[in-house]
């Protein structure tokens, strides 16, 4: 909004309206992705400790929907195994993204405080 | 990897297939002023309404979204469940035996005897027994809708944001537009 002591702002082109419309998107995907990341990381290192845990325990259940089977420890190491390898599959195409995004945004950033310089506020906090 | 839709521009042409309107980019604030005829108090009234109401439809999309984004894994879950069962019941003539949640906290032990159908519960009070192969192209079906439908509700989040933040910027331009004539009048009518 205009202070008593701005100079006449600077007027909104289209071109740049629609850089702050794609910067809003991109900055509110990287967050979602950020969030996405996180939980898989969590995801990943639960099931790690749980592989771990196999090794020692005697019999193992493994959680199907809502009901607990009796399985073979190694029949149990498998499922793991494959649950971990999709985990890191979905989180290594998430990172990936989110690297494309940042590049994206810093770019789209210049551009816009090269334009807009203190009248615009691009940060997250 | 390309950008997805939620992050590439929407081209001049689009029309949101669910309806949601358009909001006009004002390219000079002075001829838009003139050409609406109205005071700029009534105009950023208008832009007022119109963010509510574009606001009230992201909530209810986003509420949409959380609650697909939820089916989707219940229906994975569910699908797991299924190929296990089909699976185990293949290899062990004699079925197995499990350990099924009576209430949250309370388990008990069951037999699960070979069959061939199974229960799938369809919600309003409904469950159809169905074969392994059904049921399974059943649940494949639904996730693909569920994802359709989630698919659909982010491009309209990323639509209505984009027509938010133009909204607001309008709001903004127009507000200083006025503040800035009022400082020029005033300026004027002291010289």
């Amino acid at each position: 909004m205009a202070s008593k002591q701005d100079t006449t702002p600077i007027d909104v082109a289209w071109e740049d309206q629609r850089n702050l419309c794609t910067f809003g998107r991109m900055n509110r995907r990287f967050q979602e992705l950020d969030v996405e990341v996180r939980r898989r990381n969590a995801d990943l290192e639960k099931l790690t400790d749980a592989a771990d845990e196999i090794l020692i325990a005697d019999d193992v259940k493994y959680v199907f929907g809502e009901s607990f089977v009796a399985l073979d420890a190694d029949d149990v190491s498998a499922l793991i195994d494959a649950k971990k390898e999709t985990i890191e599959s979905e989180l290594k195409s998430l990172s990936e993204e989110k690297v494309v995004l940042e590049k994206a945004m810093n770019q789209l950033k210049s551009q816009l405080y090269a334009k807009f310089g203190s009248q615009v506020y691009l940060e997250n906090e | 990897m390309a950008l997805t839709l939620t992050t590439k521009e929407f081209p001049e042409t689009y029309v949101n297939p669910r309806g949601i309107p358009r909001v006009a980019f004002v390219d000079s604030v002075e001829q838009y002023v003139k050409s609406r005829g109205i005071t700029v108090e009534s105009i950023l009234k208008q832009f007022q309404e119109q963010h509510s109401k574009y606001k009230l439809m992201e909530h209810k999309l986003a509420q949409n979204r959380s609650h697909l984004a939820s089916k989707i894994p219940e229906i994975t879950k569910t699908t797991e469940t299924l190929q296990f069962l089909r699976k185990k019941l293949a290899e062990e003539d004699s079925g197995f035996k499990t350990n099924y949640g009576l209430t949250e906290s309370v388990f008990c032990e069951a037999e699960v005897t070979p069959q061939k159908t199974v229960h799938l519960w369809l919600g309003a009070s409904v469950m159809v027994e169905y074969t392994f192969d059904e049921a399974i192209a059943l649940l494949g079906k639904n996730l693909a809708a569920a994802k359709k439908n989630l698919e659909s509700t982010v491009e309209d989040l990323a639509w209505l944001s984009d027509q938010l933040v133009i909204l607001e910027v309008n709001t903004a331009r127009v507000y200083n537009y006025d503040v800035v004539k009022r400082r020029e009048e005033k300026e004027k009518g002291s010289q």
